[in-house]
């Protein structure tokens, strides 16, 4: 969508976490005023920001970290110069891409005056812009496994062509390209998942706080949510606050947030009482029977079991059937819980009429006995 | 000590060691019995038959839900198609951003990818194509798990036998089964026939349906020593860039991150069919036959001369081979539709998915937020009592079967079986008298999902 110039105001950090980019003014005004072209994937997306307040970290000449005015970073830009083609006769492209801290593509934007081309230098029309915003939010293409020559259906002498250059689009490419501008679409969508992205979410991976770790994952973007927990640090402070958004991540409906989440936690995280109790709650609040078995197996790295959480098993272990119960007497055996109290809640499942339960009971109790000999 | 004294010292009492042990060693050879067949008569609730894709799961379910249970493997493992067969990513569990099939075979297929250290696909978005979503697994640790919950659910596996007559008499199957060295007599109540062929449902009478062209099976092997990149493929013939191809993951555009590397070529086997040992014979000899061959033409192209194969599969997977005449036909219309049924136990998510004489799959996708699902019905042979069966036989027309094939259907119609003949069983009745609203509950307190649900 294309985005609006605007200041940044002074919205919440979870709001500005999840927007860094902007809006273009109307397409059609923008090309007759010459104003400024941008196209964002987030709707919240703002691109300007005050240099009075210093917000700007560089890298380099042309890559950019802004960040919010109590240092949180918002989003990163880096400025492009170059040339789409070989022979030097086409019109330069001049732009700059927009990342999310986690270095998801946001939006380019394009300096005044300044417009991109196709085939013979026609300017972009908004659906092409459109498209070819959609399209560099795609990660999924195929355009890093490919090379420029095979882009185009060629004669096999032909010197590599450019998008000022009319030439066959190659079939395997035609739906994924912006007609008559194949290589400015594969150049930038290059440039979109290339080096940049990967310096960005190193960047930003060695900066992590818990105040930047939770503006993420209060904000709107599943992406950049996975992404944080996928680079959860081991030795993060975990204040309640975080603990609270990962239980509630944890216990929500999605699949692969709920699993990415509870894979946050490390095995050497879990001598926190604190953690453990968040994991138990988490595993009494989901749904999911797999999350569940996912939760005691993490408790099972634990080094120990909190007293706490021990108290609280003994109330599920009754309810249990299936894996579910496995799993649970498993967690129990491994952390040599067999105190009276346990065995004689155990014990009772002894006259369950699923023998398969009493075959799990009997395992449990046959191993408390040797433990407490 | 010098090093040469040492050395004759520790020879020395090298030899003595031998002259000491070797009498002893000698002596310990006693004459054996001639080969006799052990012959037993043994008692269970629930038989199943096949420990494949469908039949590990229903054995873990029944077990699991109290019943006496066997399970018969004519093979050396469980998991079939997902292990022996090389087919080691099984799908499809989740679509339209949900999860449609859970329970045992989810479990075992994510416990799998942890023990692995893989990383599961994000089922949340969905894919640009159907078979992102499917999960590689590793298939030794697969086997290694299904056998591992199989024991632990109290199962008696049985490999290497086979049944060679069943027979229904006052309330009870009597099963003779035969493997090496063994001949058993195995009485139960209720049998889930999972063997993919419908074997055991042919054996007691029921009407069985077969195309006249069925599917080809598949030969599964990888092969190294080439550079898919560096090949000039303009010198190549064509029907050679598919295997070439296809032996990569990595050019499948596969970007779930999983450790566990599949590759997956394959040849084609026309005509596979793995229901007796004579045509299982012929359906493994005709794929290596046809890979020998493929790999002979390989070798003399340009840039695959040092092409060779690091892993072949010891059997060809099957496709296509029989179906049942279910109490209900699941038709191609119930299937594209997302049909769900009063009895529908578990879902189906693939596309109808046909592979032609070997040269083409005819390919017809689900709409959006489509889901098939799989009525009890249709695991149930006409005029038949306690008896079910569980994958690819499941009564359907064939586009039908070419989506409900795969195996995570597989999988939920074995755990929806056993939940309905182990209830069966505590009852005394036939799967079809058992209220699906008991089923349901059954198979929600083990996980699964019920369609409707969701």
């Amino acid at each position: 969508m294309p985005f609006k110039i605007r200041n940044i105001p002074a919205v919440s950090r979870v709001l500005r976490g999840c927007l860094p980019f902007v809006l273009l003014l109307c397409i059609s005004s923008c090309f007759l005023s010459k104003r400024t072209i941008g196209y964002s994937v987030d709707p919240m997306f703002t691109s300007n920001y005050s240099k009075e307040e210093n917000r700007l970290t560089s890298f380099g000449d042309s890559l950019f970290l802004v960040k919010a005015s109590d240092g949180l970073p918002v989003h990163y830009f880096q400025q492009y110069n170059t040339g789409v083609c070989f022979d030097n006769k086409c019109r330069p492209l001049s732009i700059s891409i927009y990342w999310s801290v986690t270095g998801r593509y946001l939006g380019f934007e394009l300096p005044k005056e300044e417009f991109l081309s196709k085939t013979d230098h026609e300017p972009f029309v908004p659906e092409e812009y459109e498209f070819l915003n959609s399209l560099l939010a795609n990660p999924d293409l195929p355009f890093a496994d490919m090379e420029y020559h095979e882009l185009m259906d060629q004669p096999s002498d032909a010197v590599e062509s450019v998008d000022a250059v009319s030439g066959a689009t190659s079939a395997m490419v035609s739906n994924i390209v912006v007609k008559g501008a194949v290589y400015t679409t594969y150049k930038l969508w290059n440039i979109v998942y290339g080096p940049t992205k990967d310096f960005i979410a190193g960047h930003t991976g060695s900066i992590l706080t818990p105040q930047l770790i939770e503006e993420i994952l209060m904000a709107n973007n599943q992406e950049d949510k996975v992404w944080v927990l996928e680079r959860f640090p081991e030795n993060i402070e975990m204040t309640d606050s975080l603990l609270d958004i990962i239980e509630t991540l944890i216990v929500q409906a999605d699949f692969h947030m709920a699993y990415t989440a509870a894979h946050a936690i490390k095995g050497s995280q879990l001598r926190s009482d604190g953690i453990q109790n968040m994991l138990f709650n988490a595993y009494g609040k989901s749904n999911d029977p797999s999350i569940k078995s996912l939760i005691i197996n993490k408790l099972g790295q634990a080094p120990f079991l909190c007293t706490e959480v021990i108290n609280s098993s003994r109330n599920y272990i009754e309810k249990l059937n299936g894996n579910e119960l496995v799993d649970m007497l498993n967690l129990l055996k491994k952390h040599n819980v067999t105190d009276k109290q346990t065995v004689l809640i155990v014990e009772k499942l002894l006259s369950n009429e699923n023998i398969f339960i009493v075959n799990q009971a009997q395992k449990f109790l046959n191993q408390a006995q040797l433990s407490n000999q | 000590m010098s090093n040469i004294k040492r050395r004759s010292l520790l020879k020395t009492i090298g030899l003595a060691s031998v002259g000491i042990m070797t009498p002893s060693l000698l002596k310990s050879e006693t004459l054996k019995e001639p080969y006799k067949i052990i012959e037993k008569s043994v008692k269970t609730d629930v038989l199943i038959v096949g420990g494949g894709t469908a039949g590990t799961i229903a054995a873990i379910q029944a077990g699991r839900a109290g019943a006496k249970t066997i399970l018969i493997e004519s093979g050396s493992q469980l998991g079939g198609t997902t292990t022996t067969g090389g087919v080691s990513f099984p799908g499809i569990f989740h679509t339209w951003g949900k999860q449609i099939i859970g329970g045992i075979g989810w479990e075992l297929v994510l416990e799998s990818v942890e023990l692995n250290g893989d990383k599961l696909p994000d089922f949340s978005k969905n894919p640009d194509r159907h078979w992102k979503h499917q999960v590689a697994v590793n298939p030794a640790i697969y086997a290694l798990l299904a056998e591992e919950k199989c024991i632990e659910a109290g199962v008696d596996v049985r490999f290497y036998e086979t049944p060679i007559k069943v027979e229904f008499k006052e309330g009870m199957w009597w099963v003779e089964s035969v493997g090496k060295g063994v001949k058993n007599l195995i009485t139960c109540s209720q049998i889930i026939d999972c063997t993919g062929n419908a074997l055991i449902a042919s054996m007691d009478g029921y009407d069985l349906l077969r195309e006249e062209d069925t599917q080809p099976g598949s030969l599964v092997f990888s092969m190294e020593g080439y550079d898919i990149k560096s090949l000039d493929l303009t010198k190549i013939p064509k029907k050679y860039h598919g295997y070439l191809h296809q032996n990569k993951l990595e050019s499948q555009i596969r970007t779930t991150g999983e450790n566990t590397s599949v590759p997956y070529g394959y040849v084609y086997v026309n005509g596979a069919d793995n229901t007796t040992a004579e045509t299982h014979t012929l359906a493994n000899q005709q794929g290596r036959r046809n890979l020998l061959k493929l790999i002979r033409n390989l070798k003399e192209l340009p840039g695959c001369e040092n092409i060779r194969i690091t892993n072949m599969k010891t059997e060809t997977a099957v496709r296509e081979t029989y179906r049942i005449d279910g109490v209900y036909k699941i038709t191609h219309e119930d299937y594209v539709s997302g049909k769900i049924f009063d009895d529908s136990l578990s879902y189906s998510f693939y596309p109808v998915d046909l592979h032609r004489d070997g040269k083409s799959i005819y390919q017809e996708f689900l709409k959006p937020e489509i889901v098939a699902s799989i009525p009890l019905r249709a695991l149930i042979p006409k005029s038949s009592s306690n008896f079910l069966v569980a994958g690819r036989c499941v009564s359907s027309d064939r586009l039908a079967n070419s989506g409900l094939r795969v195996q995570a259907s597989c999988m939920g119609m074995g755990q929806a079986a056993a939940a309905t003949a182990v209830l069966a069983h505590k009852r005394g009745i036939t799967p079809s008298n058992v209220p699906i609203s008991d089923i349901k509950e059954l198979l929600k307190v083990h996980g699964a999902i019920i369609p409707g649900a969701i």
